[in-house]
């Protein structure tokens, strides 16, 4: 045992190690946030507070000497429940990567059309852990941004308007009629469009006629709308008609 | 019901931060907004970084609160509107309570809220002649011309915002004439600066012009009301009107 | 295309004029609160659909007819409706988000809320002014993606001709064009007199670092 007057200059002195270490841990943590800000925000707040936390647990293992503790074992311990942490929350740390590649690299921004995966939809928020998209049928998709590590993303914002082909099926009957009825639905949905649609081509294949139509539009979310206002409109011609 | 708080501000960086914490402390309050009228110094900044939500008003013409005072309630989500000085030095989240609670109760539509302080000169001077002269049943309001207020939200889209300093008195015209059920609370004693005598006229003007405008819409000044009216004031008899004169 | 114009002040009036003209065929729609203005624009607009809607149905409006809205472009006289507008837009992945602004010192506070297009309606006066007033540089044009730039240069002395001229060398990338005092036009820089206005076309990284030698000039 060692003589009280030790003991308690002992205690002062590991007291005034973690204060110490928790003020310059804050300190640390804010320069090197504002640093790393333009990595984006968020990242910044996450790196910096595990800088922060490491700069505790040495001034923690530092007090546990001072005060003559075993500190062998209880960093082994630390150690191992910290491995134990990130192994089970790799996928957190996998987040933090992804978050650092979204802000450095910017793929996308908000608003932007992409695909990822399977995922395809309009870009509504970019979060820390997460982005949200709407996609085509209006559904709000949640996606860890680890997601964005393991698949490519096509960004097809580039350009204002996306040209969208559709195949249409009509039963047999005398082209030249039908040219004029996909002619007259196209003018209707026109106003609808970035631009003028197009018919790209018009064929007979045994009992039943296929055409092709371009149509210019910007957003792809109307896709569902406008093909049922084509199928209306050949409707009421008396046409029936699948869209594809 | 949730609460709005709306500071209409300009150039006022040494009291923002004080008013938007205490604002937030207040029961109810989901938002602030600060509508800046142009400010040089950090008063956005400020109120920013305080969780505050920031727009500069659409309008930056002087005097312009009327402006900033719309343009706060446009950008408000919340049921229940109050609206502050930010420079009021000794604001506590009791000034926000006391004048939303009888919103929030359903007792009231519109809540004026009053405090002790001097008389002050255009509202003794000015507000209140006229309003007696006009809207006698708005006369007992002890300070109509008080920027501290709450209301309903949806009532506030149905009024007219003047651009100026009339608009106090503006919104208190025009809740009336909407049928709004409206009361004045004391809120305390308010620390607050006093504007100089020279600053006042712009104010008084804007203020008679308020009231003036609303008479005119209202139809309080065509003859036969002007008739009855006078017919109620006590005339000094000179004897003009029997010929004796002065003789 | 199907756009959505919000507000019959000034900026819409201008707005709808020029939706007209880039989409002749197109569906525009005007929201107006008030009914009498909604009859105003109705007779002045006849190609347009004009709504009324309350302040806060607007937002509704939005949010139900976002999956067949192609642009909302918010004109109203106040900031903080345009800003509210443009907010719901966004949260509704409208895909076509546009602000006209009434303050441009709310350019700032629009951007931070995820809108990317923003008009500022003021802009052109510093551009004029320093076209007119003659000053040394003056930035005329970028395009709404920031990636080409149209800006000007006067140029006084042989000196400044000298130095304009190294810096263009090997520049494929930037057009010009000089005015000489004199009126004249000429595309080439190596035929240039000493004084006139030289115009550049091309990215903004370039011309920022061709005119920041020239930053600091008096007249």
């Amino acid at each position: 045992m060692f003589p009280p007057e030790d003991v308690i200059l002992r205690i002062l002195i590991a007291a005034a190690v973690l204060v110490l270490s928790y003020f310059l841990g804050g300190y640390v943590k804010s320069r090197l946030e504002r640093v790393l800000s333009k990595f984006g925000a968020g990242f910044a707040r996450k790196t910096s507070d595990l800088v922060r936390y490491f700069i505790l647990f040495v001034g923690i293992a530092a007090m546990v000497s001072i005060l003559s503790l075993d500190i062998m074992a209880i960093s082994v311990i630390i150690v191992a429940i910290l491995i134990l942490l990130l192994v089970s929350m790799r996928d957190i740390v996998l987040n933090l990567a992804a978050e650092l590649y979204l802000a450095t690299r910017k793929p996308f921004k908000e608003n932007d059309w992409i695909k990822v995966g399977e995922i395809e939809g309009s870009v509504k928020s970019i979060g820390g852990m997460d982005t949200e998209i709407i996609t085509y049928d209006g559904d709000l998709v949640v996606i860890p941004n680890s997601y964005f590590l393991k698949h490519p993303i096509i960004n097809k914002s580039q350009s204002l308007a996306r040209y969208v082909e559709l195949k249409l099926s009509f039963p047999k009957m005398k082209l030249d009629k039908l040219e004029q009825a996909v002619t007259e639905v196209l003018e209707e949905i026109k106003p609808e469009l970035f631009g003028d649609p197009e018919l790209l081509s018009m064929s007979e294949k045994d009992q039943i006629v296929e055409a092709h139509v371009s149509l210019p539009i910007v957003n792809v979310r109307k896709l569902r709308w406008l093909t049922a206002r084509m199928a209306k409109g050949f409707l009421t011609r008396g046409i029936e008609v699948e869209i594809e | 019901m949730k609460v709005s708080v709306i500071f209409p501000t300009k150039n006022r960086e040494h009291h923002v931060k004080r008013a938007v914490r205490t604002a937030f402390k207040a029961k109810g309050v989901e938002e602030v907004i600060v509508v800046d009228g142009g400010s040089r110094d950090r008063t956005l900044e400020i109120a920013e970084r305080e969780g505050a939500r920031v727009i500069v008003q659409s309008d930056l013409v002087y005097p312009g609160k009327g402006v900033a005072m719309r343009d706060g309630a446009y950008l408000a989500r919340g049921d229940v509107l109050v609206y502050l000085d930010i420079d009021i030095r000794n604001m506590t989240p009791e000034f926000i309570e006391k004048l939303a609670e009888p919103v929030i109760r359903g007792e009231a539509d519109f809540v004026k809220g009053c405090f002790e302080r001097a008389a002050g000169r255009v509202t003794e001077l000015v507000a209140k002649p006229l309003l007696r002269m006009f809207y006698p049943e708005l006369a007992r309001f002890k300070q109509p011309l008080s920027g501290e207020i709450a209301g309903r939200r949806s009532l506030f889209y149905m009024v007219e915002f003047e651009r100026g300093w009339g608009v106090d008195v503006g919104l208190l015209i025009d809740f009336h004439k909407l049928g709004a059920r409206m009361v004045e609370r004391d809120i305390g004693y308010k620390d607050h600066d006093m504007k100089p005598l020279h600053a006042l006229t712009d104010m008084a003007y804007e203020v008679a012009g308020a009231i003036l405008r609303r008479a005119i819409r209202d139809q309080k000044t065509d003859p036969e009301w002007a008739e009855r009216y006078l017919r109620g004031v006590r005339a000094i008899d000179l004897g003009l009107e029997s010929g004796r004169g002065f003789a | 295309m199907r756009v959505l114009l919000i507000g019959g002040g000034h900026s819409a009036y201008f707005a709808a004029n020029s939706i007209r003209g880039i989409d002749p065929d197109g569906k525009l729609i005007i929201i107006e609160f008030t009914s009498e203005k909604v009859e105003v624009l109705s007779k002045t607009f006849p190609f347009a659909e004009v709504v009324q809607q309350e302040i806060d149905g607007v937002e509704s409006y939005i949010r139900s007819n976002a999956s067949i809205l192609d642009a909302v472009i918010a004109a109203t006289e106040s900031d903080s409706l345009n800003l509210r507008y443009c907010k719901t837009a966004r949260e509704n992945a409208v895909p076509l988000i546009i602000a006209i602004l009434n303050n441009p010192m709310n350019e700032g506070i629009f951007a931070k809320e995820g809108v990317r297009h923003i008009i500022n309606p003021y802009g052109i006066i510093p551009v004029e002014l320093s076209e007119i007033l003659g000053s040394a540089t003056n930035i005329i044009y970028k395009t709404p993606s920031g990636s080409v730039m149209v800006a000007s240069l006067r140029i006084e002395g042989e000196d400044e001709l000298q130095k304009i001229r190294g810096k263009l060398r090997g520049s494929e990338d930037v057009s010009t064009l000089l005015v000489s005092s004199s009126g004249e036009i000429k595309s080439s820089i190596e035929e240039a007199d000493a004084r006139g206005r030289l115009y550049l076309m091309g990215s903004e990284e370039k011309l920022r670092k061709i005119l920041g030698s020239f930053r600091g000039r008096r007249r």
